[in-house]
């Protein structure tokens, strides 16, 4: 079982905290991503569960025993970082076959395992090539075959595809996936690119500033945001956040803004009374969330700019003084052309947070 | 569980990891890496540390180790005095200065002026620079006995060569006046390359996007030279001029075997005093004081030249 | 035609430098193989006619230079060995930081320190502690010397380089499994090659052209070549054939090494000077 356990974590730089009291338990296969911005903590903690870092307090286990004081080479993980950091001066046989040799692995017993790695990753015509002489995917790929060939309880993944252009990134996500199912390990990702987190992992961590915001599977952490944070972080084009304050009258509650209000159901409004600290609040509201004319649609708008991106077009809408986007399915003459219309909001994926706090109601 | 015993000190907090950039604290790990600096160290102390540290001792002492039976004998900082009073040493003292002052000087304008020169054609830079190594990589006692015989009153080149212009034939080595700019013009010869070198380094280093701006805005080729080169070389100037002040003190060789210091005390740098007061005549406490003052005065030189860069940088 | 005619005054300016940077080259060695009778001639003879390697074959056999020459090559291979091994061994572990920062910092302002006092003021103690210990006149006393000598040289360069080196390679290397030799041996010696190759030659030539600690250490056994060619100064009469002609036995090598080496040997020589 390889099972990843860390307590009490915490990594501390002088007076930087880098890492705040990271808890978190990795179960056996799963593939777990650290998201966050730059800064946030998240290749720290990668780095303290391989060991290239001592935590300033806090236990890492890894398949139940303490890891705290192995080397990082009996730790039995694997690791891909972010430059690849292969080798120069040794072919791509070598390089793979290095923490092989290392450990004193037979050379026969090595070559197989190079080479049945080398298939898997389409790379076995490239064998006798220098790092030099190798494109970023293919490079990145000699590094992938560098871990897999190791046969590791865990992976350990420092932002592998961001050195590459963004097709192939795109591209090498699905196929990191596969081969991660297919390998059955456990799997810690790091990334700052939401869109990966969201399409490679069984579960999220997102992290600001070296704490978890919040820990759960993509689905989870996109639909039902806990903070302001989460809902900014995860998807494109961005939330929309929209500043109200809460008002009772007549028996009901409104979120009231500026230039608009919106009522609320009474499971609304017991889930703001419990969490919210006061009556200032924020909306949320997803871009592909907001109806664009139409029934229901209340808000009075003004349409400022239309970008059509082949498939969907985003809509740059102005309400009052702030700017709210929408997406919607690429129609060319959706609104008629009109300079002002009304948009709607899906109050089932409405989402309302503590404007102190950042915290959700909902 | 040994190992969380190991994380925890006596008041059950955990030890913090003390690593580096790389953050590893593994026992094995750090040992291995003492192991690592062991040979240095060990030969720094054996030929560096202990032998300064016995020139200090010593330099409080009296001894003579040519008179038989003779011991060390405490004497404060009489040596010092002794020295600071002596005429010849302080005339040794303003000659080092002198000689090192005036061949950085000559070594700096000629040098400047033949590294822009060849870093203006592009051609042949290797073949250029390996003319350039004869002298740097010549032993200093084979350029001192070469030139030993250049100098040579009666049939040496130079005298040849200056009684082209008309001047009559000098007694360079012989002369106490003409000596020590005979020493000096020798090691201009064999030290100008490297300041060529660096500066040459320096010139190919700068940005040519500069360069291309200021044609653009129809700088001439002086006032490239003066307003853009000269002032974006600084550091590298800066650094070639520690280079030369730090081994420009360190002359000996050269002097050892064209003169050895004469004719009469002419020639007698500081390094070449050191060594006749305590290899010649063994006055070992006498050295020691000397070489003490002598060690001071460059590292004051060269420190206080490091800490004017780094404030001139910042 | 103006950028044509600057280009000629260009090159024949560097032409003259050369000539003069040259010619007392060109006089050892056309000294080195003059008859006897030609040496002291004025005007000097700049191209003799008649030339006779009389006083090379003198040289090997009256005064028995081989054995000086292979000793100044044994000393200078050795330290260059030495000071290479054990200078990149120093630097390597305080490039990797390991070490309290109060004591990489206090060991490298030694380094400087080393690197900057002119070597008489420790040739006399050393002399002392060299009889002392019975090792006067021995090719491993010039060793040892040189290898102190050469050290600071080392750790300097091979600092820089292993600072260079990009740091997830190395901890590529340690979490494949690497102990701290491993990781030296088969990553950063290999990638820090060009810091090699410029120390070795550094040392090599520190090694063969010193003089004053070759001549206070030594007397028969151990003498390299420069306190062979200074020992024909004598205040009676100079032996212009024989010292040249070993004055040239001791510059080729190192010319050709350096030379060959230019590339590294400049890069050497620069370090530091210039970023990059």
């Amino acid at each position: 079982m390889a099972e990843i356990k860390l307590e009490h974590v915490t990594k501390k730089f002088g007076k930087v905290i880098a890492v705040d009291d990271f808890n978190l338990t990795v179960k056996d296969r799963e593939f777990l991503t650290l998201v966050g911005p730059s800064g946030c903590g998240k290749s720290t903690t990668l780095n303290i569960i391989a060991g290239l870092e001592d935590p300033s307090s806090g236990y890492i286990y890894i398949d139940g025993d303490l890891a705290n004081v192995k080397h990082p080479g009996k730790r039995n993980i694997a690791m891909v970082f972010q430059s690849y950091a292969l080798y120069p001066h040794m072919n791509v046989f070598e390089n793979i076959g290095f923490g092989l040799r290392v450990r004193g692995m037979k050379k026969d017993e090595v070559k197989k395992r190079i080479e049945e790695a080398a298939e898997l990753l389409g790379i076995d015509d490239l064998l006798d090539r220098k790092p030099r002489e190798l494109s970023g995917g293919q490079r990145q790929r000699v590094a992938l075959g560098r871990a897999i060939v190791r046969d590791p309880a865990v992976f350990l993944l420092d932002e592998p595809l961001s050195n590459l252009d963004a097709k192939l990134r795109i591209q090498m996500r699905a196929d990191l996936r596969l081969l991660f199912e297919r390998l059955e390990g456990t799997v810690v990702y790091v990334t700052h690119d939401q869109a990966e987190a969201m399409t490679l992992s069984d579960r999220l961590v997102i992290m600001k500033d070296g704490l978890v915001q919040q820990v759960g599977p993509p689905a989870e952490v996109y639909d039902y945001p806990a903070n302001i944070f989460v809902g900014g972080f995860l998807g494109s084009p961005t939330m929309n956040f929209i500043n109200c304050s809460l008002e009772k009258r007549d028996g009901s509650g409104f979120l009231k803004t500026d230039d608009f209000e919106i009522k609320l159901n009474d499971k609304q409004i017991s889930a703001i009374d419990k969490t919210a600290s006061s009556n200032e609040l924020v909306i949320g509201i997803r871009p592909e969330d907001i109806r664009i004319g139409g029934e229901g649609c209340t808000i009075s708008c003004k349409i400022e700019v239309i970008e059509n991106m082949g498939s969907e077009s985003i809509y740059y809408f102005r309400v009052g003084e702030r700017r709210i986007v929408a997406t919607a399915e690429r129609m060319d003459d959706s609104i008629g052309g009109r300079q002002e219309c009304r948009i709607g909001f899906n109050m089932a994926k409405l989402h309302v947070f503590d404007r102190k706090t950042e915290q959700a109601a909902f | 569980m040994t190992a969380l015993k190991n994380l925890i000190n006596k008041s059950g907090e955990m030890i913090a990891g003390r690593g580096g950039p790389l953050g590893v604290n593994y026992s094995r790990d750090r040992a291995v890496l003492w192991l690592f600096l062991a040979p240095a160290i060990i030969f720094m102390l054996f030929a560096n540390v202990y032998p300064l540290g016995y020139a200090l001792v010593m330099s409080f002492f009296q001894y003579n180790r040519l008179i038989p039976g003779a011991v060390p004998v405490f004497n404060g900082f009489q040596n010092y005095i002794a020295l600071i009073r002596d005429p010849q040493i302080i005339d040794s003292f303003v000659r080092t200065i002198l000689f090192v002052a005036a061949t950085v000087v000559v070594e700096f304008l000629i040098g400047t002026a033949i590294a822009l020169l060849i870093t203006t054609t592009i051609k042949g830079m290797q073949i250029i620079r390996g003319f350039f190594l004869i002298p740097l990589m010549m032993p200093f006692v084979v350029a001192g006995t070469l030139w030993r015989t250049m100098y040579n009153a009666l049939y040496g080149p130079i005298n040849y060569f200056i009684s082209w212009f008309g001047v009559p034939r000098l007694e360079w080595l012989g002369n106490p006046d003409l000596a020590l700019p005979a020493v000096m013009i020798t090691e201009v010869w064999q030290q100008t390359p490297i300041v060529i070198f660096i500066l040459a380094a320096g010139i190919q280093a700068l940005p040519v996007d500069i360069y291309q701006s200021a044609m653009v805005d129809g700088a001439g080729r002086l006032q490239i030279l003066r307003k853009i080169t000269l002032p974006l070389l600084k550091p590298v100037f800066f650094v070639a001029l520690l280079l030369r002040i730090m081994d420009a003190f360190r002359i000996f060789d050269t002097i050892y075997v064209m003169t050895y210091g004469g004719p009469g005390k002419s020639t007698e740098v500081l390094s070449l005093f050191i060594y006749k007061e305590g290899l010649k005549y063994f006055k070992i406490g006498r050295a020691s004081a000397l070489s003490v003052m002598f060690l001071a005065v460059v590292l004051i030189a060269t420190i206080g030249f490091l800490r004017n860069i780094q404030k001139q940088q910042l | 035609m103006k950028q044509g005619a600057q280009k000629i005054i260009v090159y024949l300016m560097i032409l003259i430098i050369i000539a003069v940077v040259v010619f007392p080259f060109y006089w050892l060695i056309t000294t080195s193989i003059k008859f006897e009778g030609d040496m002291q001639t004025f005007p000097p003879i700049f191209f003799p006619a008649r030339t006779t390697f009389q006083h090379y074959i003198d040289v090997f056999v009256k005064s028995g230079i081989g054995k000086n020459l292979r000793n100044s090559l044994v000393v200078a291979v050795s330290t260059t060995f030495l000071s290479v091994l054990f200078g990149s061994l120093a630097a390597y572990s305080i490039a990797k930081s390991y070490l309290a920062r109060k004591f990489r910092t206090g060991f490298l302002v030694a380094v400087l320190v080393i690197r900057i006092f002119p070597p008489v003021v420790t040739t006399m103690p050393y002399f002392l502690i060299i009889t002392r210990l019975g090792l006067y006149d021995t090719l491993i006393s010039m060793i040892i010397t040189y290898v102190a000598y050469c050290l600071p040289f080392v750790i300097w360069l091979m600092l820089g380089f292993f600072q260079e080196m990009p740091h997830e390679i190395e901890k590529a290397s340690i979490v494949d499994g690497c102990s701290v030799w491993q990781r030296f041996y088969r990553i950063s010696l290999p990638l820090t090659l060009p810091g090699l190759a410029t120390t070795s030659v550094f040392c090599f030539i520190l090694g063969w052209n010193e003089f004053l600690y070759a001549s206070v250490l030594t007397s028969q056994n151990a003498k390299t070549l420069p306190v062979v060619i200074a020992s024909y100064i004598s205040d009676q009469r100079i032996q212009w054939g024989p010292m040249t002609a070993t004055g040239v036995l001791l510059v080729i090598p190192v010319l050709i090494f350096a030379i060959a080496a230019q590339k590294y040997l400049v890069r050497g020589l620069t370090f530091g000077a210039v970023k990059g």
